[in-house]
């Protein structure tokens, strides 16, 4: 009875005490923030105002600005960030000149050498919204995080170096976590992307290509006729099909050659991927082997083959009537459908 | 012999009593432990996002097309503000999809006469099954909004006839009057970008009465009403804690039906969503999440903690009552459909953590709690516990949990802070505190009832009744 006593007793001392500790910790918490919120947000308006100003100007000093500099670092950052974001060309290199006349670059160099992931991260981000960083970034794309070679990768499509472009077309391969950033990276680059991704192309084969191939969708190089062809025969139906998108976005002659090939495809999104690369080429010629395909065992692919010739414009359109017309049940249905479809964008 | 029997009595239930008091301790314990994975998964969250640039996910050519699905059933008074919340979302391809489910009180009236709508017919292959269709529209003045109307079928049924007619990548599954972050489906789709194992994603919930709107963004207040104010406090604590330290934990089987992101192509390739079930959201997870394990393909479900989407919460007990009577039906439902689970390795953490957590605590707390509350109070009659005992039991019971809420708090307020004002925060730990005094006990009582109406067989829905989003 007593032990029951003496338990319930610390129990409740324990708890009370937890409660109000975590109960003014609270309180006191939202104080300070309401505070520091609203004393922040006056320090970045007149400092957003001044760099502004400053921009304006033909010769301002970014960085001799009272406002600026009495801000946190990550607040100066977050500034210069929010403007340059929206500008570019000179105007950006001034954001950069003025991170580095506040020694926001140098910190955020130093700190990309940091054991600490988060440091680097940050670092790295911050880098990439001024502009600087060519020294240490580069070897972030082989750091251990991979938020932090996401970050590496997405600085990397203003700094197109080689190597940079090397390495970037490894994690391609390798790195799911920061796939998105590389492909985004790469897109950005646009025809400085072209080389290494042909070059990748060309050497490699299988399912590891994809995240390529859709980037060489994107940059619709005739460079990468070769590969396309190539990996249009690929054993794996998903490369053959991404490579039937990249012929579609190159076009020409041989293109249209393997497009067609591929319409007999023993796999069916292969042979959709092929009348669809066929309709963007606009290539009328095929509109007979396409309106074959609105026999197809599978739906997607009489979907893809009616909005194909849809696309080829009059020479398509009437062989859809005649398929509606027709008694050939997948065949009208689709048509059909097709046909009161709304036209596309 | 009377007496005998008696002393039986209170023997059997001391031990009773004891056994649930180490119950409360161990569930609440293991609160405790998500707590701690969630404070440290909420801080290298923060820490990754804090300087990330989402420009590059709003302009990128490889940012997944992501659709819209919002089922609207009699949703005439909140349709249109929610509808154009929905349209100025801050993402690069997204399309939104509303399925008006055969309402009665005029909200396909409301949707043709402000949204311009004329009707078309997209080509798609119906690849699930649902009730039939009346027309598809498309909007003349919002080029990325359709709208299909249908005969009524229930939430799950619009969300098959949505989730054929998509044509993003990613859909997401949404409440019609859900008020949604304008910047919430940059934050949402994350974790798509970085791996390819997972199937669905959920972002907060947070409690729509008491707040207001500045500038099309709402901002947080507590609710002064009772319900809604204890249940903004019960909402923090579920989302921030409770599904953030899952992530950590094996993966959640919840993805809130108010608010979610899945690969479409895996909903269509195990047949969308079920429509003889109340827990269509909770089911439709646990089935994505099975079928990844017993295929081999993605199985991961994550839970993002920032995008935030509001929603209303009933104000009379007597909606709420409904709601949780159901939620607590579907829960059961989907935990004896999917029972094969429990304590199954092949599953791995879902099957010997997670699913047993949801069997033995999230389904049966109820029952013990009940069982602890009438034991207790025979108990004390009888003598066969003591006042100590009792007052020991509230404080494991009850007071442990308000700690855990109140840490809970604290985590939203360090992380987000949301919640800024003062007031907003003593109403906050108000609602905390009171949440003990009846309201727990009366949830108590409509998951018992919820249990009980399963076991007798009733499937319907309810009624929610809504007044629409602040300033609507």
């Amino acid at each position: 009875m007593h032990l029951e006593t003496q338990l319930l007793a610390g129990v409740l001392s324990v708890e009370l005490t937890l409660f109000a500790v975590a109960a003014v910790v609270y309180l006191a918490h939202g104080m300070w923030l309401s505070a520091t919120r609203a004393r922040r947000t006056e320090r970045v308006v007149a400092a957003r105002e001044a760099l502004m100003l400053a921009l304006a100007a033909p010769e301002g000093h970014l960085a001799e600005h009272q406002s600026l500099r009495a801000l946190p670092k990550p607040i100066q950052f977050e500034v210069l960030a929010e403007l340059a974001q929206s500008l570019g060309g000179t105007m950006n290199e001034r954001i950069g000149a003025a991170a580095d006349a506040l020694g926001l670059t140098v910190r955020a160099e130093r700190r990309c050498g940091s054991p600490l992931w988060w440091r680097r991260l940050q670092a790295v981000q911050q880098l990439a919204l001024v502009g600087r960083g060519d020294r240490v970034v580069p070897p972030l794309l082989a750091d251990p995080d991979a938020h932090v070679r996401a970050a590496a990768a997405a600085w990397s499509s203003d700094h197109p170096e080689p190597p940079t472009l090397v390495a970037l077309m490894g994690l391609l391969e390798s790195d799911r976590g920061s796939r998105f950033a590389v492909q985004d990276a790469l897109l950005r680059l646009g025809d400085r992307a072209v080389p290494p991704v042909a070059g990748y192309l060309r050497v490699n084969d299988g399912e590891v290509v994809l995240p390529a191939l859709r980037i060489a969708v994107g940059l619709a190089s005739p460079t990468f006729m070769a590969p396309a062809l190539r990996l249009a025969g690929d054993p794996s139906p998903r490369v053959r099909s991404a490579a039937a998108d990249l012929l579609g976005a190159v076009g020409g002659e041989e293109a249209v050659g393997a497009l067609v090939l591929l319409l007999a495809d023993p796999i069916a999104p292969v042979r959709g991927a092929a009348a669809r690369a066929l309709a963007r080429l606009d290539h009328w010629p095929a509109a007979a082997r396409l309106a074959d395909l609105l026999l197809d065992e599978d739906w997607a692919v009489r979907r893809e083959a009616a909005l194909a010739l849809r696309g080829l414009g009059p020479t398509g359109e009437m062989l859809l009537m005649q398929a509606a017309r027709a008694d050939i049940a997948p065949a009208a249905q689709i048509a059909r459908l097709t046909l009161a479809a709304p036209a596309p964008a | 012999m009377n007496l005998d029997v008696l002393s039986l009595l209170a023997h059997g239930l001391a031990r009773l009593e004891t056994a649930i008091l180490v119950y409360f301790l161990l569930v609440n314990s293991f609160y405790g432990l998500l707590l701690l994975v969630a404070a440290r998964q909420l801080w290298v969250y923060a820490m990754r996002t804090r300087s990330e640039a989402r420009w590059r996910v709003l302009g990128s050519e490889v940012t997944p097309r992501i659709t819209i699905l919002a089922p609207a059933f009699d949703e005439a008074n909140t349709i249109e503000r929610s509808l154009r919340t929905l349209l100025t979302l801050y993402y690069p391809s997204l399309e939104v999809l509303v399925v008006n489910d055969g309402s009665h009180d005029g909200t396909m009236a409301v949707l043709l006469a402000r949204f311009d709508l004329e009707q078309f017919q997209p080509l798609y292959e119906p690849r699930v099954t649902h009730q039939p269709l009346r027309a598809i529209y498309r909007s003349r003045s919002y080029p990325n909004l359709v709208v299909i109307d249908k005969e009524n079928g229930g939430k799950a049924d619009a969300l098959n006839a949505g989730l054929n007619a998509a044509t993003g990548e990613l859909v997401c599954a949404m409440d019609a009057d859900t008020v949604v972050e304008p910047d919430a489906m940059q934050r949402l789709v994350r974790p798509f970008l970085t791996s390819d194992d997972l199937v669905a994603a959920g972002g907060t919930i947070m409690v729509l009465n008491g707040t207001t709107m500045e500038g099309g963004r709402v901002v947080a207040r507590a609710s002064r009403r009772l319900l809604p104010g204890i249940q903004t406090a019960e909402y923090l604590r579920a989302f921030l804690f409770g599904r953030l330290g899952f992530n950590q934990l094996g993966g959640n089987l919840i993805v809130s039906g108010a608010f979610g992101l899945f690969r479409r192509e895996s909903m269509l390739a195990i047949g969308g969503y079920q429509h003889d079930t109340v827990g269509e959201d909770m089911e439709l997870v646990l089935r994505l999440r099975r079928t990844g394990v017993e295929r081999g393909g993605p199985s991961r479900v994550e839970f993002v903690p920032d995008p935030v989407a509001w929603t209303e919460v009933p104000a009379s007990l007597r909606v709420l009552g409904r709601q949780r009577d159901r939620w607590h039906r579907g829960l059961s439902d989907v935990l004896w459909r999917h029972r094969r689970l429990f304590f199954n390795p092949r599953y791995g953490l879902m099957g010997m953590l997670v699913f047993p957590y949801f069997v033995l605590v999230e389904l049966l707390a109820p029952l013990v709690e009940m069982l602890g509350l009438l034991g207790l109070a025979v108990g004390l009659a009888i003598g066969a516990v003591d006042g100590p005992f009792a007052a020991l039991f509230f404080l494991v019971a009850y007071g442990y949990g308000l700690i855990l809420t109140v840490l809970s708090l604290l985590l939203e307020g360090s992380a987000f802070g949301r919640y800024v004002r003062l007031p907003d925060r003593l109403l906050l730990l108000g609602w905390a505190l009171v949440e003990n005094l009846g309201y727990r006990q009366l949830t108590v009582i409509w998951r018992l009832v919820g249990l009980v109406k399963y076991l007798r067989g009733r499937r319907d829905w309810g009624r929610m009744e809504r007044i629409g989003p602040p300033g609507g």
